[in-house]
């Protein structure tokens, strides 16, 4: 019985095939990863990266709207924001896309630097 | 001879038993977490003493599991109709109090009456949402007694503006009831919305969700789009729909409640030219182009919080009644994406079927590039706006502020899509494609040959914005009706929409259009 893991390490996301090896289990397995030579070295399939992994966002992350690059960043970490405070600028269709601070506090971490392709939903900053 | 005095006093005990079930420490119970009583929103919805009800004595006939000769005040639904100032209004509102407001046949029964009358006398319904869900005691007759109520949504969805109020859980198939309706308002704390709930989602993915992750206002609001309000809590939730009925006709053979006594406006109004940013990549607030356009700076906008790269909403303009479309570069450059086109097609036809005409402000980028829109059928989505403003007959007026680009053009509401009126400001760039995208493709032998290409395509670009990516070369093939300053917006709109009133347009007859959906 071959079962298949998506498991998240330091934000990089990997596949892994797990082989349970219990009474019954036949050691030539359908593989369904990459088939490697026994079964004792199924436990992990080749990790290989996903698309660029992308962060849960948690509170006070302040997520890219859509897929565009950083063009400007206006806030270092540390510096107290007001909520309403244009904080990030994204370059997307040609258009300038700015990020607003959603509530007042102080900005914990910058994720992001200026040049950076960013997708919709990623975190560039949190304010806490 | 007078009627004998216990006949009355019968009938007094009667009514009171059923109208005040509800006890005071239940009441103080319910005021605290923001809720009213079923009796206590009606009184709140209409203007005192135009309330009748029907079927105040009406009750259920279910003898299983314990429900024989249960006591069930109304059976759970107040039903009538009344006056909000001038307009007749029908209503129906579940009483959680009441067996958690679960409705089986005679509820149902209920429901579909005061819906019939409103067709009848063609008058708005609102329907206030508060339930457990089906009254399983009642088995087979519940299940009946939705369908008898999706079945006169559908009935009245296009005659009658029908208005769905959650006040508290709405949950399995009830939840079908508002969605077959034209707009849906929710209370932030106590409304929950959804088909299957936490307990069944974990028993059959295995996934652990809550109430406000799958049912709550504030996702329904911002996520799903299936609520286009979110109220603070009852009072809020009755003030909203007060305000949207100021909007609407009582029915499709009426017009919207336009104050024509109003004057024209015919003031340029000097201040919109400071709205425009300098450069074309700097976003405009169109939620500021909006205030200063409509009367006394108010939108009623619907969908407020769900796909804000458009706005779409109910204004006046000198007195008129209009849906507003519009697009918002301050959230995702205002591109169109999946969610923004069901936004919008939704609140067109809307504005259709009860006569309101539409003005359409446009800057837009075009359609959101994406592995995910176009996965996600951004095609059928986005013909879904193609759709709905191609087949509305109410009055358009579209005017492009600034970026109108390819088939985000069209979808905007263009003379080919049916606008009666199209200005262009002199910042507008009307053109098959942005310049850069173009240049590549009309120049690609040039620049292929170019020394430096970067400055030979910047060149390319620079001569293709100047001379195409204008409001002049769509104006000189007589794509749009004028060009006017910004400052000329208000009052050019606002006497065109005046003058366009009596439109009057033809379709071929059918059943209906076959729309994307």
């Amino acid at each position: 019985m071959q079962r298949l893991f998506k498991i998240t390490v330091n934000g990089k996301e990997y596949d892994v095939a797990v082989q349970e090896l219990t009474s019954g289990a036949s050691l030539m397995p359908n593989y369904i990863g990459t088939p490697v030579s026994s079964a004792t070295s199924q436990v992990a399939s080749a990790p290989k990266p996903a698309a660029p992994a992308v962060a849960q966002a948690g509170s006070g992350d302040h997520c890219a709207q859509m897929g565009g690059v950083v063009a400007g960043i206006f806030v270092k970490e540390g510096q107290s924001v007001n909520e309403g405070e244009k904080i990030l600028e994204l370059e997307a269709m040609k258009m300038k896309v700015p990020v607003i601070a959603t509530a007042s506090g102080k900005v914990s971490r910058i994720l992001v630097a200026v040049g950076d392709a960013v997708t919709a939903g990623q975190p560039l900053l949190t304010i806490s | 001879m007078a009627i004998k005095p216990e006949l009355l006093e019968t009938l007094r005990q009667k009514r009171d038993k059923i109208i005040n079930h509800v006890s005071p420490e239940k009441l103080e119970a319910m005021h605290a977490k923001g809720r009213l009583s079923a009796r206590e929103r009606i009184n709140v919805l209409f203007d005192e003493g135009t309330f009748q009800e029907i079927g105040l004595h009406a009750t259920h006939h279910a003898v299983h599991f314990g429900m024989e000769g249960r006591e069930l005040p109304a059976d759970g639904v107040i039903t009538g109709s009344g006056y909000v100032g001038s307009t007749q209004v029908a209503a129906f509102c579940q009483d959680y109090s009441v067996l958690a407001g679960t409705l089986g046949k005679m509820q149902a029964r209920k429901i579909t009456r005061i819906m019939r009358y409103a067709i009848k006398t063609g008058i708005p319904v609102i329907a206030f949402k508060d339930s457990g869900g089906a009254r399983i005691q009642e088995g087979v007759d519940a299940l009946s007694g939705y369908g008898d109520v999706f079945y006169a949504n559908v009935l009245l969805s296009g005659v009658v503006p029908q208005i769905a109020i959650i006040l508290g859980p709405c949950a399995g198939g009830a939840a079908y009831s508002p969605a077959l309706m034209d707009f849906v308002i929710m209370t932030r704390k106590n409304a929950h919305m959804f088909l299957t709930g936490p307990e069944v989602i974990k028993a059959v993915t295995g996934r652990t969700t809550t109430m406000a992750e799958i049912g709550g206002a504030e996702m329904h609001a911002s996520v799903s789009g299936n609520a286009h309000f979110l109220a603070e809590d009852d009072q809020h939730a009755i003030a909203i729909a007060k305000n949207l009925l100021g909007y609407l006709p009582p029915n499709n053979t009426e017009d919207p409640p336009h104050n024509l006594a109003m004057p024209i406006d015919n003031q340029p109004d000097p201040d919109m030219d400071g709205l425009i940013p300098a450069t074309p990549s700097e976003p405009l607030d169109m939620m500021a182009v909006i205030r200063r356009l409509v009367d006394n700076g108010e939108i009623l906008e619907v969908h407020g919080n769900f796909a804000r790269n458009v706005i779409v909403g109910f204004a006046r303009m000198s007195g008129v009644v209009v849906g507003i479309v519009a697009n918002q570069p301050m959230h995702m450059a205002g591109a169109l994406d999946i969610d923004a086109s069901d936004k919008v097609a939704r609140f067109i036809r809307t504005c259709n079927v009860f006569n309101i005409p539409l003005v359409t402000l446009v800057d837009v980028p075009g359609f959101l590039p994406g592995i995910e829109q176009e996965r996600g059928g951004i095609i059928r989505h986005g013909a879904k706006m193609l759709h709905a403003f191609a087949s509305c007959t109410s009055p358009k007026i579209t005017v492009i502020l600034r970026k109108s680009y390819g088939g985000s053009y069209l979808a905007m509401c263009s003379q080919e899509l049916g606008a009666d009126m199209v200005f262009a400001w002199p910042t507008a760039e009307i053109a098959v494609m942005g310049a850069e995208a173009a240049v590549n493709i009309l120049y690609r032998k040039e620049l292929e040959k170019a020394e430096d290409r970067a400055a030979t395509a910047k060149e390319f670009t620079q001569k293709y914005r100047d001379e195409f990516a204008s409001p002049y070369e769509a104006a000189a093939n007589f794509y749009i009706s004028d060009v006017i300053e910004p400052s000329e917006t208000r009052s050019t709109v606002s006497l065109a929409l005046r003058k366009l009133l009596s439109k009057r347009e033809l379709r071929p007859s059918k059943k209906h259009g076959n729309m994307p959906l």
